[in-house]
Order: structure tokens, then C-alpha cells, then sequence
């Protein structure tokens, strides 16, 4: 099966605005969930330049902005759906 | 507890857009626009509408700049002038924590209300129980009478449905001191008699309506002031706020313009040290028990609070005050900036020649935002060899109880108090009949102050951080 990539920002402006917790998160998904995602953190992604709406991520390589605790699931959910 | 939330991320946005302008040398051309920038018209509207909205961002602007706002003037004075008085240093009477009035929702009085939920039971528990005969029925449903009740909470433990809920004034509930009440009008005020500046309903209004003033702007002067040495005076508890090692982040600190960082646990350890004697000293000479003195809305809370309690604190210094001292001892002429998460150090700095600007981590935040430095990606600093793991520990709560049992070679017994709460004033202040240890550690933040009110990470990352520091 084809493995998700999401990419982390963890650059200031996105750890500054909200994104301080996404990285501690991914430790509490569920083992079959996370054996299905590549991650990977990334310095500043360079979208942050007129503030913009961090925290940002990227999923297979798509950029989404204003990223919580409380949507990461639902963003990863569909991501993986989009999948199979 | 900080817990993320909007109201949070607008300071923070805030804070990073006048940086931003700050550092450009555009905050007198460009401070009118941040108002028009954070609140656009095609953006939902938080308030009645976005020229609501627009009008407290200018607000929280001229709170943050430092200037009170008292008077109908900031309705005839435009952000462009107060930038600029801020810059020309005109705003020295400044208080370190003002309510924003346009911003402050004026929540309802607290009080139990019981809500559609209700069923009516046959039982009628509420009714039968409250001790103010306070509960009535109309129309087979509960209802309150505000004048008769006491908010003893009775009738919501015995409701079977939980159909009675407590809606309290989020600012006034944190404040461990009652110094934060309505004004005739609903807004709140803050009275400077009791305030201990500990900065719990600056976290706890959800409107983000209480807001400390800054720095920033003389910080960044004296920065870009060519010929003037400016140093950092890191707390501790800076190595919980980043997922990066101590080297990077001093590093990080240099990036957005000091000369020099030294770490506050540097003093911590002369603090330890001084504390440990006196203590000794103190027992010997049959007191029973002696505290902690480094958190200052803790030596606030006795001075304004319990008088009493004035023997038995330290007279040791903070470790705030020994770092400063030893960077002026080795350059005079330096300026002195304490960087940490704690409002209380403010009001402390205030009274100490050798700190001259206090910053906090979300400033911090705002700078490296601003100037686009990434913590994770600085190189390593040579962090001071001196520093020890002792001084480091006082960012936690038990850390200076630690440190001085190290130091007196464990023969005290020793406590520590984790938290200027309602609960744990009570303990302390039974202490003066009953002591329980002879050293008591204070901390006003539950936790430390890595749980300090500016902090930039929650609680459990910045342990997570701070114990990969260590
Ligand atoms: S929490 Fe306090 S300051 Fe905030 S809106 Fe409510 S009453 Fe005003
Ligand atoms: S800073 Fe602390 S003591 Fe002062 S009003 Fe706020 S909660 Fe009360
Ligand atoms: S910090 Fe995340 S995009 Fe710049």
C-alpha cells in the first residue's frame, strides 16, 4: 500500500501559531495509523512571508493551512480514504 | 493552563505584525494597517462587525505599546501618534497590566442558572434543598432568583439531570487574590492594591481582553543602537518553550539582536547558594521554617496579602537579580533584558537598577517569527560550562527545593508549594501555627514557571523540552 506523506512545519511562524503540539500528537495516533504515514519535518516552508494562516502542512505533497489538533485526524482520515 | 485558543493566537499575531513593522523601521507608517490586515472585511467577524473588531485590535495595539487607556482621547488619537510617542519614550507611566474595555465582553455576573435541561421531576431536589429557598417553579420548570441566591452550588449537586450549570467570570475565577472586579458598567478592573501580577486572568479571558504592556519597541531601539552592548538574561524555563537544544536556541536569541546570552540558572545558583546559607542560619537560630523568595508574585502575595508571612521569607535575591548583577559587574554600560514567561518579573524589574527591560517568550516568538529564524535549524552556542543542572531545575516547581537540599546537604526537610492556588494559600497560611517543612519552596504557577502566563508551549511539551535540556 501506498504510504501518506506529511510533511510538519516546524518553523517558527507555524510553532508560534498554533502548530507547537502537531509533532507530540503524531505520538499518540494509533500504531496501524502511523504505519501508514511517512513523516517528515520541515524548516520553514517559505508560506509564512505575510503571516498567511499557519500552521501549515503538506499532505502527498498538497499544502494546508491552519492546521489544529483537532483537524490533523480528519485531515490525515480523508487523506488515507483518498487512498485506498 | 494554557490551552490554545484564538483568542491566544490574536496576541500573538498581534505581537508578530508590530514586530514585523518594528524591525522594517516602518511602525509609524504601517501601524494603522495592522487593524485592516488581521480583521478583513471577507473575514468572519468575531464581534458585531469588523469595525468592532478593527477597533479592539487598535486597542490591544496602545495596550501593548504601553499607554493606559482612560479617557475618550484614543478616539482622537491615531495609532501613527501613539507609535510614535511610544518611540519618542513618552509612555513611562505606564501600568504592567491594563483590562481593554472595548475588548472585554462584560460575561455575566457569575451565577447558577438552570438550564432548559430541566425536566421538573416529581422529586424537585433543588427545590427541596436549597437553603435559601432561592429555587422556585414555573410553568413545571426550575427557575433561580438571582437576589435570593448564594451561589452555594447545592441545588447543581443535587440535580439528577445536571440540568443546573455555573457560569462563571473566567478572569475573576482565576484570580487567587479578588483583585480583578466588575466596574458599574460589567467591565473589569483591576485593583493595583491587590494585584500580585501573576497573570492568571490574563490567561483565562477567553476575549483576550486583559493584556500586558511591552517592550519591544525600546528593546528593539536599544538593539539597532550602534555602540550599545545589549544582553539577554534567559530564565530556565526557555529551554521547555522550543523543540531544539539549549545551544540552538541561544543562538536563535542572538539572530534577532543580542549581543550577548547568559542564563538566568547562572544566578540561580547563587541564589541557591545564599538561600542555603540562610537557612542554616536562620534554623540555627530556632525559626521554624524559612521560603522560597524567587517567584515574585509569591513575595507580592505576602506583601500585600498575608503581612505575616514576612519573617519566614528568604531575604536571598532572585536569580534574576544575580545574573544582572554579573553581567553590569563585567560591563557597566550593558542593557540588560530579562527574558521569560512571567508577568510578576515585570513588576519586579521595576525595582531592580540592574535589569533595565523585561521580555517575555511570546515576544520572543514574535522576533523570531519576524526575522524568520528557525530554532531547530541554528547552529549550536557553547552554552556556559558553569551552568549546572541545579540552576537549570529552577523552572520547574521543586527545582530551587532541590537545589538548596543539594546544597545543605539534605539535613532540612523541605516541601514545596506548586501553585498560588485558592486551595494552597490556605495551606500556606496555616503554616504559620502548624509548620510542615523547614524549607518551603513557593512557586505562584502551578508547575513552575514553565507554566508562566507568556509561555509559548503548553505544560506538558515544555516538561517534554525542558527534560531533553537537562
Ligand atoms: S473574562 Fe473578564 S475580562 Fe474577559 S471578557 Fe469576561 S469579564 Fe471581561
Ligand atoms: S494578575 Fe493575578 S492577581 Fe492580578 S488581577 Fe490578574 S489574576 Fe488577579
Ligand atoms: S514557519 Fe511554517 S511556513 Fe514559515
Amino acid at each position: 500500500m501506498e504510504k501518506i506523506s506529511l510533511k510538519i512545519c516546524t518553523g517558527t511562524m507555524c510553532y508560534v501559531m498554533g502548530g507547537a503540539e502537531l509533532r507530540a500528537m503524531l505520538e499518540l495516533l494509533p500504531d496501524d495509523f502511523m504505519k501508514r504515514l511517512s513523516v517528515s519535518y520541515s524548516p520553514c516552508m517559505g508560506l509564512c512571508g505575510d503571516v498567511g494562516e499557519p500552521p501549515y502542512i503538506q499532505v502527498n505533497g498538497k499544502t494546508i493551512s491552519g492546521v489544529s489538533k483537532s483537524n490533523l485526524m480528519q485531515i490525515l482520515k480523508e487523506a488515507l480514504n483518498d487512498a485506498v | 493552563m494554557l490551552y490554545d485558543n484564538y483568542a491566544m493566537l490574536a496576541k500573538r499575531e498581534l505581537l508578530i505584525r508590530l514586530v514585523k513593522i518594528l524591525i522594517h523601521e516602518k511602525l509609524v507608517e504601517d501601524i494603522k494597517k495592522i487593524p485592516v490586515e488581521m480583521r478583513p472585511r471577507e473575514k468572519r467577524n468575531i464581534d458585531c462587525c469588523v469595525h468592532k473588531d478593527r477597533y479592539i485590535i487598535k486597542h490591544k495595539i496602545i495596550s501593548i505599546l504601553g499607554f493606559d487607556i482612560k479617557d475618550e482621547d484614543i478616539d482622537l488619537i491615531s495609532l501613527d501618534t501613539y507609535a510614535q510617542r511610544s518611540l519618542d519614550n513618552k509612555n513611562v507611566k505606564e501600568s504592567i497590566l491594563s483590562v481593554v474595555h472595548e475588548a472585554c465582553s462584560a460575561c455575566m455576573q457569575s451565577q447558577y442558572f438552570i438550564t432548559n435541561m430541566c425536566r421538573g421531576c416529581e422529586g424537585r431536589p433543588c427545590l427541596m434543598n436549597c437553603p435559601k429557598g432561592a429555587v422556585s417553579f414555573k410553568q413545571g420548570k426550575a427557575i433561580i432568583t438571582q437576589e435570593d441566591c448564594v451561589s452555594c452550588g447545592i441545588c447543581q449537586k443535587v440535580c439528577p439531570y445536571h440540568a443546573i450549570i455555573y457560569t462563571p467570570v473566567p478572569c475573576e475565577e482565576a484570580c487567587p487574590v479578588k483583585a480583578i472586579t466588575k466596574n458599574s458598567d460589567g467591565t473589569e478592573n483591576i485593583n493595583k492594591d491587590k494585584c500580585i501580577y501573576c497573570g492568571r486572568c490574563m490567561q483565562a479571558c477567553p476575549y483576550g481582553a486583559i493584556m500586558e504592556r511591552s517592550k519591544i519597541v525600546d528593546i528593539h531601539k536599544m538593539a539597532s543602537r550602534p555602540g550599545v552592548k545589549i544582553v539577554a538574561i534567559v530564565a530556565p524555563a526557555i529551554f521547555g518553550q522550543f523543540d531544539a537544544t539549549p545551544g540552538q536556541i541561544i543562538t536563535a536569541m542572538k539572530r534577532i539582536g543580542f549581543d550577548e546570552v547568559v542564563e538566568v540558572a547562572l544566578g540561580a545558583e547563587d541564589t541557591a547558594r545564599h538561600e542555603s546559607a540562610e537557612l542554616v542560619e536562620r534554623i540555627n537560630k530556632g525559626d521554624a521554617f524559612m521560603t522560597s523568595s524567587c517567584c515574585p508574585a509569591y513575595t507580592e502575595w505576602v506583601e500585600k496579602h498575608a503581612p505575616a508571612f514576612k519573617p519566614y521569607v528568604s531575604h536571598t535575591k532572585s536569580p534574576m537579580v544575580y545574573t544582572a548583577r554579573r553581567v553590569k559587574e563585567g560591563n557597566p554600560d550593558a542593557q540588560v533584558v530579562f527574558v521569560g514567561p512571567c508577568l510578576a518579573k515585570r513588576h519586579e524589574a521595576d525595582s531592580v537598577p540592574e535589569v533595565d527591560y523585561v521580555m517575555s517568550f511570546e515576544e520572543v516568538g514574535a522576533f523570531l517569527a519576524a526575522y524568520k529564524v528557525d530554532v531547530r535549524e541554528c547552529e549550536e552556542s557553547l552554552p556556559d560550562p558553569e551552568v549546572t543542572n541545579f540552576g537549570r531545575g529552577f523552572a520547574q516547581s521543586g527545582g530551587v527545593k532541590e537545589a538548596v537540599a543539594h546544597a545543605t546537604g539534605e539535613i532540612y526537610s523541605s516541601m514545596c508549594i506548586d501553585g498560588l492556588t485558592k486551595q494552597n494559600i490556605a495551606i500556606l497560611k496555616s503554616m504559620i501555627k502548624k509548620p510542615q517543612a523547614q524549607f518551603v519552596e513557593v512557586m505562584a504557577c502551578p508547575g513552575g514557571c514553565i507554566n508562566g502566563p507568556s509561555s509559548l508551549a503548553p505544560l506538558s511539551l515544555a516538561r517534554k523540552n525542558l527534560k531533553q535540556a537537562l
